[in-house]
């Protein structure tokens, strides 16, 4: 850490001062008079900024919903151009788990362990009205499905629409990147 | 063939009528009994008919129990039975079997599962009578009248409510 160019920290000083809490450097005598010594929040704003350019969702559909996710994959909608299009066949690569779809109960442990599976950090979007609460099947007593993603995985970003179009997908992962941006995660 | 086949389960069965095609979809209808449903159906797969679905309908409200229906057809020339099992039982009775087509018909032991899944049916001698649909640890039959009605449910919530 203490290793950093001057002539680097010079440049890279107007960023140091948006970290609330500077961390400190006890064991470096100059340690106030160097801005390289906050280099740890900073990497940590750094490494936001990679995060949310560079999502990695799940390769993962669980109904209708997962249709119009494939559309905002495919060339039309592009979502390479925001940086989440490499959707990953493997829990281990991925980061984003967009839950587009109705969830029966009989899939809920599956989903439970696929997000488990999953390296932090982690975000998860629900996307849809079967994700929110249930949407169109929820019903008194009905034995079949989970009303809502947030009783088995901790969601990000709700996107309502039945299915949503690839825009609203799309926008939500927009408003994904802000929340990655900022550093706030649920399961670090 | 087929006519010689129509006779010979009328022979088994207890009642057989032609039935309206146009209207109903099938071409004869019997009425089969737990004991006479094997033979009948080992008429016909011995004809070369095929075991094209088995359902259920849960008529315990009328004291008339459950009804199996089992649909044959012919591959070669459309020609569709339906027979229906009545297995006896009221609204009390919770206990339900029947024989197992399993063993005459591969492709009867999903049904009978899925029926079993559905009614809570137990088809006696069948190799895998397990959940086919529900997660394995569920304690209920959904498509019988009483399970989870939803005047139930509102019921419920306004006693809460009064509560």
């Amino acid at each position: 850490m203490g290793k950093v160019d001057k002539k680097d920290s010079k440049r890279l000083l107007p960023l140091v001062n948006r970290s609330a809490t500077p961390v400190i450097d006890p064991a470096s005598a100059d340690a106030s008079a160097d801005p390289a010594v906050v280099r740890l929040a900073l990497l940590d704003d750094l490494l936001n900024l990679g995060r949310a350019n560079s999502l990695w969702p799940l390769t993962f559909g669980l109904a209708c919903c997962a249709m119009e996710m494939m559309a905002a994959g495919a060339s039309k909608y592009d979502l390479d151009r925001f940086g989440a299009g490499v959707f990953r066949p493997s829990a281990r690569q991925a980061d984003v788990m967009i839950l587009a779809g109705t969830i029966s109960r009989k899939m809920a442990p599956v989903i439970r362990q696929l997000w488990d599976q999953m390296p932090g950090p982690k975000w998860a979007i629900a996307m849809g009205g079967c994700t929110i609460d249930g949407g169109p099947f929820k019903y008194p007593n009905q034995y079949a499905i989970v009303e809502g993603a947030d009783k088995i995985v901790p969601v990000d970003i709700y996107i309502p629409g039945c299915p949503p179009r690839p825009e609203a997908l799309i926008a939500g992962i927009l408003q994904l990147k802000e929340k990655v941006k900022a550093g706030r995660n649920f399961s670090p | 063939m087929s006519c010689g086949l129509t006779q010979a389960i009328e022979q088994l069965a207890s009642s057989s009528q032609a039935s309206d095609y146009g209207k109903t979809g099938i071409h004869h209808q019997h009425v089969a009994t737990l004991e006479t449903v094997l033979e009948v159906a080992a008429t016909f797969f011995d004809g070369g008919y095929i075991l094209e679905m088995l359902t259920c309908q849960d008529r315990r409200e009328k004291d008339e129990g459950m009804r199996l229906c089992y649909t044959f057809n012919s591959l070669e020339s459309v020609d569709r039975h339906l027979v229906h099992v009545d297995i006896a039982g009221g609204l009390e009775t919770e206990e339900f079997a029947a024989p197992t087509m399993s063993a005459l018909a591969g492709g009867a032991n999903w049904q009978e599962r899925e029926v079993f899944d559905m009614y809570g049916v137990t088809f006696t001698g069948h190799p895998e009578l397990e959940r086919l649909l529900l997660p394995e640890d569920s304690d209920f039959f959904p498509l019988r009248k009483d399970f989870g009605r939803i005047e139930d449910a509102e019921n419920e919530d306004a006693e809460d409510a009064d509560e």
